[in-house]
């Protein structure tokens, strides 16, 4: 069985290359991580414990499938285009660097000074920057992805040249309309552009297309998405194991499945879609299991209130759910994936039921036979540039993470500065388009804009929707209330920083010496000094902390944010001193 | 985490205001020696510019830091040399010593020149440092390539230092606090000094969780030490500047020497753990937000252009994080230490810019004069009273 979908049935330029040695075949300009996961291969490298890893999140925040291409420095999988000859190398922690010179370091950055800035391409930010259009505002969008769209509108890689041009289906088309209308509308779009520092809202330091460029725009409009939490099982680390977005993107966008039999697990409404599109796609998906309990008759309120706010989307639900019975896959809820196990990758996936605490039910464990495990549950705001640039943020126990303070237009507490999107606490993707517009019109208002009256008529259309939506959003979580995981399938030793190997045992010991802060708990094990930079062991962490400790988390208790938001490569952020 | 108030006084022999190196170092001594000592920390021990600096163990003098101050100036600090060699001979029991691997390595420090004036610069210095009985000599640009063959085009030639070296902040603390616990003394975290007064007997000080009463007490309070000495009258001129530390991704080893510069700022070393640290006192900022230390954009461009200048394997890394710490300067360069004359009791452990080198050292020597036993070395010139 191929793991590419399509089997021959979509055109596309073949691409040679070799992975440690191992010639194979690829598609020209899909990611290496689409490559190697169709040419059967799930290990990309290993970590200084030893441990193989491959794709984890799949967008660019886990840095865990890094891979060493012609024998250069590591660089993510997913989020580097396959050309034919290439040779790539799994990635050892303990390589010795290659020389790479800074290059174009000479004299002044460059500086952009749009108007309005925004940061992030999914559908807040594209959302915003058609609103700042409309309004006349000079506007300038940036996305650290070389395709715009986010997690919400992948699109089908351009690798692939689709008959007709035809997207997948409504969700990417509606995409592609956006995109294309924005582009239309004059917004100067920078893709492959990584915004390494946030020193202000009018000093952000970018590498676009290995230039430096330093944008100081009027302002500014974070729409920078979220990402999975992660909730650390015993083996999950192992190549395979990956979150259901990963799963997602490398089958909307490269039409590639994540494995021959796979399992999809966590909580909420992604992981039904995900599950139902691999399955109408031809891949065994073997079970869904959904730590929510089955919806009854008590849940009949929220299904009628969700069923009020968006009609559409519940019955998007009840598809995934109906397709997914006529394939066979069996819906597991009250239950979790609590350990996985194999030697080079996944190969088998315990699941136990779950009590209302999150504690695994004794008895119930079953085993599948799998070689990948998809798993959502839930996600975490991508917050590190509003806080870095001093956007007050306060901790929402409901969703446990950090969500700014903004008012109704998306305003943040620093001037200029609006935050739109799951970026500002999770609200899907219809909030995010409405808190984009909203967003874009207020930017373009407090800067003189005048809003031409169709604008006005879609931004009180935008209002109202934000309170469906919320009242959607709402229903929907009322549906898939499940207890909130964190370290309850985790043994001693099973492994809570990725990055570090720092185990949940050391974690605990570190506590235990008198550790009482996120800092205290890194400075003794080295948990969040990793890559990803805390971004999966530190919510994890926190909240140990606060079940020890005492006092909630607060934005205090998260490691300080400061340069780089993710890491960059030095020769390309050098610059010669007294130039 | 609030840490829960005592029911009623807490008495002890020596009280530590402090919990960085110095007071670290200070409680696992009097330990070991048998006294009985509690310290105390605001926050989490090792917090502050012991958790914030770059892990250099120096001896030779660095031109950025004494540039401007004058001959009179660097003769007096060039007479610290065999502290600082005695210092580092600590640090190497210490390793033997604690329960924690410090990761401690004295591989030799190269300070590299890009010029011949700097060459000049480094020449001169080399022989005023020999002369004050300093392990130093220069190498030339063949020599320097054979020793750390790591270096860029740009070096032609360095002063080789072979008793500098490294060691791991974030562990030295953690395990001078474990030792001092396993010796019997306590370590108390989140527990602020709010003021202290001289009592019968010795001291009093109020915290946030009751009153300790003790017979002597160590201001070891970094950047804070000035405060609680101007509650007992006393004087200290600390002052402090926020500098950049940037941390690259780890690799593996290939760089085994502390590389500094002969006239720009720079300190860069790679970590145990394989991750490169580049300082050497790059300007830092202030945010006002939350009155933490920032990170300036330059500071971050030109100082990892300067390393991968030196170090053109620098380049092909990547940048994982960087901070901004406080380095605390006293204005003659040299830390505060031991009893203050006419205060019978009051004890001071407070470093000056190379706290992380001499943090063992003073802790052993401040110990020692606690316990009644001859300090190593004579602790007049760093006596708190020659500030008037």
């Amino acid at each position: 069985m191929t793991f590419r979908v399509d089997g021959k049935r979509r055109k596309a330029d073949e691409a040679g290359f070799h992975f440690d040695g191992h010639a194979a075949q690829g598609i020209e300009g899909e990611s290496l991580a689409a490559a190697l996961t169709a040419a059967g291969h799930q290990a990309f490298g290993h970590r200084a414990d030893g441990s193989k890893r491959g794709i984890f999140c799949g967008m660019g925040v886990c840095q865990e499938c890094l891979v060493a291409v012609d024998g250069g420095p590591g660089v993510r999988a997913c989020a580097t285009p396959l050309h034919d000859g290439m040779r790539i190398a799994s990635f050892a922690d303990d390589a010795e660097p290659m020389a790479a010179a800074a290059a174009n370091a000479d004299g002044p950055v460059p500086v952009q000074r749009p108007e309005i800035l925004v940061v992030g391409g999914g559908p807040a930010g594209l959302a915003a920057a058609r609103a700042a259009a409309l309004c006349g505002a000079d506007a300038a969008l940036i996305d650290e992805r070389p395709e715009l769209g986010g997690q919400y509108f992948k699109q089908l890689a351009k690798a692939y040249k689709v008959a007709g041009g035809a997207p997948l289906d409504e969700q990417a088309r509606k995409g592609s309309e956006l995109i294309a209308e924005v582009e239309r509308r004059g917004v100067r779009v920078w893709r492959d552009a990584t915004l390494w520092g946030a020193f202000g809202p009018a000093e952000l330091a970018v590498v676009a297309g290995g230039a430096q460029q330093l944008f100081a725009p009027s302002r500014l409009i974070l729409a920078t998405g979220a990402y999975e939490r992660g909730v650390p099982v015993p083996g999950w680390t192992l190549p395979g194991f990956m979150t259901t977005g990963a799963a997602q993107t490398l089958l909307r966008v490269y039409r590639v499945a994540p494995g021959r039999r796979v399992l999809i697990a966590g909580n909420g409404p992604l992981n039904l879609q995900v599950a139902a599109e691999l399955a109408a796609a031809g891949v065994a998906v073997v079970a869904v299991v959904e730590t929510a309990r089955r919806p009854g008759p008590r849940q009949l309120p929220a299904l009628a209130r969700g069923w009020m706010a968006s009609a559409d989307l519940i019955r998007d639900g009840f598809r995934y759910v109906r397709s997914l019975s006529l394939a066979g896959v069996p819906i597991y809820h009250g239950h979790a994936v609590v350990a996985v196990a194999g030697k080079n990758g996944v190969e088998k996936a315990t699941i136990a039921g779950i009590d209302r605490s999150g504690s695994p039910i004794s008895g119930t464990r079953r085993d599948f036979d799998v070689d990948a495990v998809c798993v959502n549950h839930g996600f975490l705001p991508a917050n590190e540039i509003a806080r870095a640039i001093g956007c007050r943020h306060r901790y929402d126990k409901g969703n446990s993470c950090l969500t700014p303070e903004r008012d109704a237009d998306g305003l943040a507490t620093k001037p200029g500065v609006y935050i739109a999107g799951d970026a500002a606490g999770l609200g899907g993707a219809r909030a995010a388009l409405a808190q984009g517009f909203i967003a874009g019109c207020a930017a373009a208002q407090s800067l003189g804009k005048a809003m031409p009256a169709a604008v006005e008529t879609e931004l009180r259309a935008s209002r109202a929707g934000l309170r469906r939506h919320h009242a959607f959003q709402t229903a929907l979580w009322r549906l898939f209330a499940g207890p909130r995981l964190t370290t309850q399938f985790a043994a001693a030793d099973t492994v809570v920083c990725r990055c570090e190997g720092v185990t949940l045992g050391q974690v605990r010991q570190a506590m235990s010496g008198g550790a009482t802060s996120l800092g205290a708990v890194k400075r003794l094990t080295r948990a969040g000094m990793g890559r990803c930079q805390g971004r999966y062991c530190g919510p994890l962490v926190a909240e140990m902390l606060a079940t020890a400790g005492a006092a909630a988390p607060d934005e205090l208790s998260f490691a300080a944010p400061r340069p780089p938001i993710k890491p960059v490569s030095i020769a390309a952020i050098a610059r010669k001193p007294g130039t | 985490m609030t840490a829960e108030p005592w029911t009623r006084a807490v008495e002890t022999d020596v009280l530590i205001v402090g919990g960085g190196i110095y007071g670290a170092a200070t409680a696992y001594q009097l330990a070991r020696f048998g006294v009985e000592t509690i310290l105390v920390d605001r926050a989490d021990p090792g917090a502050e510019a012991s958790g914030g600096n770059a892990g250099s163990l120096h001896l030779q003098l660095s031109p950025s830091f004494y540039a401007g101050k004058g001959d009179d100036w660097l003769r007096d600090f060039a007479g610290m040399l065999p502290f600082f060699a005695a210092a580092v001979g600590r640090w190497k029991e210490l390793a033997g010593e604690l329960p924690r691997d410090i990761e401690l390595s004295v591989n030799g420090g190269l300070m590299v020149a890009e010029t011949e004036p700097q060459m000049r610069v480094l020449r001169d210095k080399v022989a005023m440092e020999r002369g004050h009985g300093l392990d130093i000599h220069m190498l030339s640009m063949s020599d320097v390539r054979g020793v750390a063959p790591y270096l860029g085009d740009a070096v032609i030639g360095a002063a080789y230092c072979p008793g500098e070296g490294k060691a791991n902040p974030l562990n030295a603390v953690a395990g001078l606090l474990e030792g001092a616990r396993s010796a019997g003394a306590s370590v108390l975290a989140r527990t602020e000094v709010l003021g202290f007064e001289a009592a019968p007997g010795g001291w009093t000080a109020g915290t946030n969780r009751g009153v300790i009463n003790c017979r002597r007490i160590v201001i070891a309070a970094g950047l804070w030490s000035d405060g609680l000495a101007a509650t007992v009258g006393v004087t200290l001129p600390i002052s402090h500047r926020p500098i950049h530390v940037n941390v690259t991704e780890t690799c593996g080893p290939f760089a085994g020497h502390l590389i500094q510069h002969a006239e720009l700022r720079l300190t860069l070393k790679q970590a145990a753990a394989g991750n490169v640290i580049v300082g050497g006192g790059w300007p830092a900022g202030i945010d006002p937000d939350f009155a933490r230390p920032a990170v300036l954009r330059e500071s971050v461009q030109n100082s990892l252009w300067l390393a991968q200048h030196i170090v053109p394997k620098v380049g092909g890394l990547g940048l994982l994080r960087c901070w901004a710490s406080r380095n605390l300067y006293i204005p003659d360069g040299k830390p505060v230490l031991g009893e203050l004359p006419g205060a019978a009791g009051l004890y001071f452990a407070v470093c000056n810019s190379f706290g992380f080198t001499l943090g063992p050292l003073s802790g052993l020597l401040v110990a020692e004069a606690i316990a009644g036993r001859r300090p190593g070395h004579d602790l007049a010139p760093f006596s708190a009273a020659r500030f008037g």
